[in-house]
């Protein structure tokens, strides 16, 4: 597929979402879902602000990292590696064993939990809780867990539920377009 | 090329960026390509030489010296090592499972023994099973015509966090002829059962897996009737040999997710496994094996990430050979042998830059017949564009001996020579591996795969005739040896409801040095095929019809006698399915379509070599 392709068709599907609430028969056909939330993941990158600290010049890039298996593919992450999100490229950094150091944690700005390491949800939240990062993840419940972006397969379209409590906590924020096409949750189950 | 790795370093990570040829064969792969059993699944990687004998025994290794006693791929599944201390290899007829409980099947071509520890000499096979959460629906398989056999499998959640399912399994396979085209009669049947737990805390730091198997089977070998015109009767020396094996195991693992930067798992097991031989005079043999492992991974900053982990396993053989085996008998009478193997490693990879990660690493190893081994490894992945990866590795990898290994202390052409290691004598065996190999891949409609090696041999023990009839004048003794090989495999989906793989294998073997004895063995270079190739190609053909055609090549192979020589053979494979909703499926499944029969290996165990039939079989699989 020719780069131009490619652009033409990201584009598309921006204006798709931002303009239709939560569409996404068609665009599924196109590009798979696993393009899809890939596409959208970084869609959140875009309309979400993260504290001076994170932003500083001692971030070369937004550092898009995937804890756990890569459940986008390979395809999905060249799609949005190196987008520009605030001056800055967009960098993914996949973490399959689910072990990164305090150091790479640090350097995160959106961090995707993987579906893979479900079972450990509780604990990684907790880890992840004081710092201002972008919590992502197609765990099911994973914002009334205290996740804050939670992609939802409902038949053959992609929703997803914001928990703007959590997202505060953080100290980011994230612009009210993409909260108008989510569907708000409140943690509920704190510390679980 | 999504799929993950967990094989090449103990920790899981992206097959686009393994140092090491490495290949998946995944659920759904291993469904379209119609296998009721797990070696049929390994015929599918490429450059991994998957041939069949008889309905029980199986020949399976990549990178060469292949055989009934192939010792050099080691071979695990969820963590348990597969590989017997008697038959210094993998008994592959007593591997099995509910085929849809298997997750995926890791192949990696080339050593593994600087985090597996000895016997990962030529690669690592790494079978591994569904988590439990991921089977709570029950299913259901019946299949039947030249082989029959039955998948049954319950799942369910036990607790918050809690999972578990139970799968029982029979199987009767009577296929093969002799060369006479009469049925071979060594047919195999065999029935298993097992669970599997898991359960996670609330907080999901600790996770424990446990997880057990029991299994038995009959088959026949050497039956002598018919095999050749004139011999027809019981008093052939190669008798109607009724051989039982059976055994179980149980494996617990707990995992530990400390922080995000740090985890560890540690695995206990016991493996118990019995094989009785009852032609006039029974003989048996059985082993116990402990094994507990522990590893810990953790990232100590954005470069480094260090795993280092420690083995114990403790196997014990037990030999009550029949009094008719003169050799066995004058060597061990009943006797029980004890083997200690304590290993230790540690592994670092580090990211370079952005584009080099180095991966370096060492196991230590003490065992009964050596002070310490050491098997270190070094590998680096360049990314050297987006799609594009090389990489390169150098290895030392050791096969350790066995009890049963044989030895001699004169010319083989005399009488009662051999000896067994029983008073751990022999040295390890050696391999010095290079590797190169390049990936690359354009979304998830093409991919390329590319692996070469050179293999430098020392001391090579090959594996010897167990505890069968055996000709001294079939004996090789390699001291030092090399193969070069190159695999290659490309995967094409045109578009979405067709996909294609294509691939291919070379191997070259030289002989540097012949040694003058202690080392006796049976197996040798001569049974390998140069050349592999197959193709297999999957089309949806609408939602619900699915039609899989697979073809394979596997050039001649010479055989240490002439009369042994295998000539070379193509296969084709088909099935076609019928999926009328999610729950069902209804396969017509056929091997070997082109050719009534042909063989596929030989080796020497038998008075002649066994032919692989063209087989039918219908198979439903119901999901509940």
């Amino acid at each position: 597929m020719s780069r131009l392709l490619k652009i033409l068709r990201f584009l598309s599907l921006s204006v798709l979402l931002v303009v239709f609430p939560l569409t996404g028969i068609a665009q599924e056909k196109i590009f798979g879902e696993d393009t899809l939330k890939a596409l959208y993941s970084y869609k959140f990158a875009l309309f979400t602000d993260w504290p001076e600290i994170k932003l500083n010049d001692s971030h070369t890039t937004i550092e898009f990292c995937i804890i756990g298996r890569n459940p986008f593919g390979q395809t999905a992450l060249e799609a949005i590696e190196g987008k520009p999100v605030k001056d800055k490229r967009l960098h993914v950094e996949v973490y399959s064993n689910g072990v990164l150091s305090e150091e790479s944690l640090q350097n995160c700005h959106v961090v995707f939990i993987s579906t893979s390491e479900t079972q450990r949800l509780p604990a990684l939240l907790n880890s992840l809780q004081p710092f201002p990062i972008l919590t992502v993840s197609d765990i099911p419940g994973f914002s009334n867990r205290g996740g804050m972006v939670t992609f939802i397969k409902s038949g053959d379209h992609i929703q997803f539920e914001i928990n703007p409590d959590a997202i505060k906590q953080a100290e980011l924020s994230i612009s009210s377009k993409i909260i108008e096409l989510a569907k708000l949750v409140k943690t509920t189950k704190e510390g679980t | 090329m999504d799929s993950k790795v967990i094989s090449a370093t103990r920790n899981e990570q992206q097959l686009t960026d393994t140092a090491a040829a490495a290949y998946v064969i995944t659920q759904d792969d291993i469904r379209r390509s119609g296998a009721t059993t797990i070696p049929e699944a390994l015929r599918m990687v490429p450059g991994l030489h998957t041939a069949r004998i008889s309905p029980s025994k199986w020949a399976i290794s990549a990178r060469g010296f292949n055989g009934l006693f192939a010792d050099k791929m080691l071979v695990l599944m969820d963590g348990r090592s597969l590989y017997s201390p008697i038959h210094k290899g993998v008994y592959w007829e007593i591997q099995d499972r509910v085929i849809d409980d298997i997750e995926r099947i890791e192949v990696i071509r080339g050593p593994g023994a600087s985090v597996w520890g000895a016997n990962a000499v030529n690669g690592v096979i790494n079978i591994i099973s569904k988590h439990s959460a991921d089977t709570k629906e029950g299913s259901i398989t019946l299949f039947g015509g030249d082989k029959y056999g039955a998948g049954l499998r319950i799942g369910w959640q036990i607790a918050d966090q809690g999972y578990a399912r139970v799968y029982g399994k029979f199987l009767r396979d009577e296929s093969f002829t002799n060369i006479l085209g009469n049925d071979a009669g060594e047919e195999w049947t065999s029935g298993r059962g097992g669970f599997r737990l898991d359960w996670t805390n609330t907080d999901g730091k600790h996770a424990l897996m446990a997880q057990g198997d029991i299994y038995y089977g009959v088959y026949n070998e050497n039956l002598a009737k018919n095999q050749a015109p004139g011999i027809d009767g019981p008093e052939n020396v190669f008798l109607l040999n009724r051989v039982i094996k059976n055994g179980g195991n149980i494996l617990a693992r707990w995992n530990y997710n400390q922080s995000l930067a740090s985890r560890m798992s540690a695995q206990l097991f016991y493996d118990t496994f019995q094989v009785q031989e009852s032609a006039n005079n029974p003989g048996s043999y059985n082993n116990e094996i402990v094994d507990f492992d522990f590893q810990h991974v953790f990232a100590p900053n954005e470069a480094h990430e260090l795993t280092w982990g420690f083995n114990y396993r403790l196997s014990l053989v037990q030999l009550k050979p029949s009094t008719t085996n003169s050799i066995l008998v004058k060597e061990y009478f009943p006797k029980t042998f004890q083997n200690n193997r304590f290993g230790v490693f540690i592994q670092d990879k580090w990211r370079w830059n952005d584009d080099i990660e180095i991966t370096i690493g060492s196991k230590f190893e003490n065992h009964n017949n050596n002070d310490i081994e050491i098997e270190p490894s070094a590998r680096i992945l360049w990314k050297a564009a987006n799609q594009h990866r090389v990489w390169a590795g150098v290895s030392r990898a050791v096969r350790l001996p066995a009890v049963t290994d044989l030895t001699a202390d004169k010319p083989p052409s005399e009488k009662d020579v051999f000896k067994f290691n029983q008073y751990a004598k022999l040295t390890s065996d050696e391999v010095i591996s290079y590797e190169l190999g390049y990936r690359f891949w354009n979304s998830d409609r093409f991919s390329v795969d590319v692996a070469a090696y050179y293999n430098q041999y020392k001391n090579n023990l090959f594996g010897n005739l167990e505890f069968v009839s055996w000709y001294p004048e079939r004996l090789t003794n390699i001291n030092k040896s090399t193969t070069l090989g190159l695999e290659a495999a490309i995967v094409w989906r045109p578009v979405d409801w067709t996909r294609f793989q294509l691939s291919a294998s070379v191997l070259d073997t030289h002989i540097r040095s012949f040694r003058k004895i202690p080392n006796v063995f049976s197996i040798s270079p001569n049974k390998d095929p140069q050349f592999l190739a197959a193709f297999r190609s999957s089309f949806d053909i609408t939602r619900e019809v699915e039609l899989d055609l697979w073809f394979r090549y596997a050039d001649a192979a010479t055989g240490v006698l002439s009369t042994q020589a295998i000539p070379g053979y193509v296969t084709l494979d088909a099935r076609l399915a019928w999926k009328p909703n999610k729950n069902l499926e209804l396969a017509f499944i056929g091997n070997n379509l082109n050719d009534s029969q042909h063989t596929e290996f030989y080796d020497g165990t038998g008075p002649n070599p066994l032919q692989v039939e063209r087989m039918f079989w219908l198979q439903g699989s119901l999901r509940f």
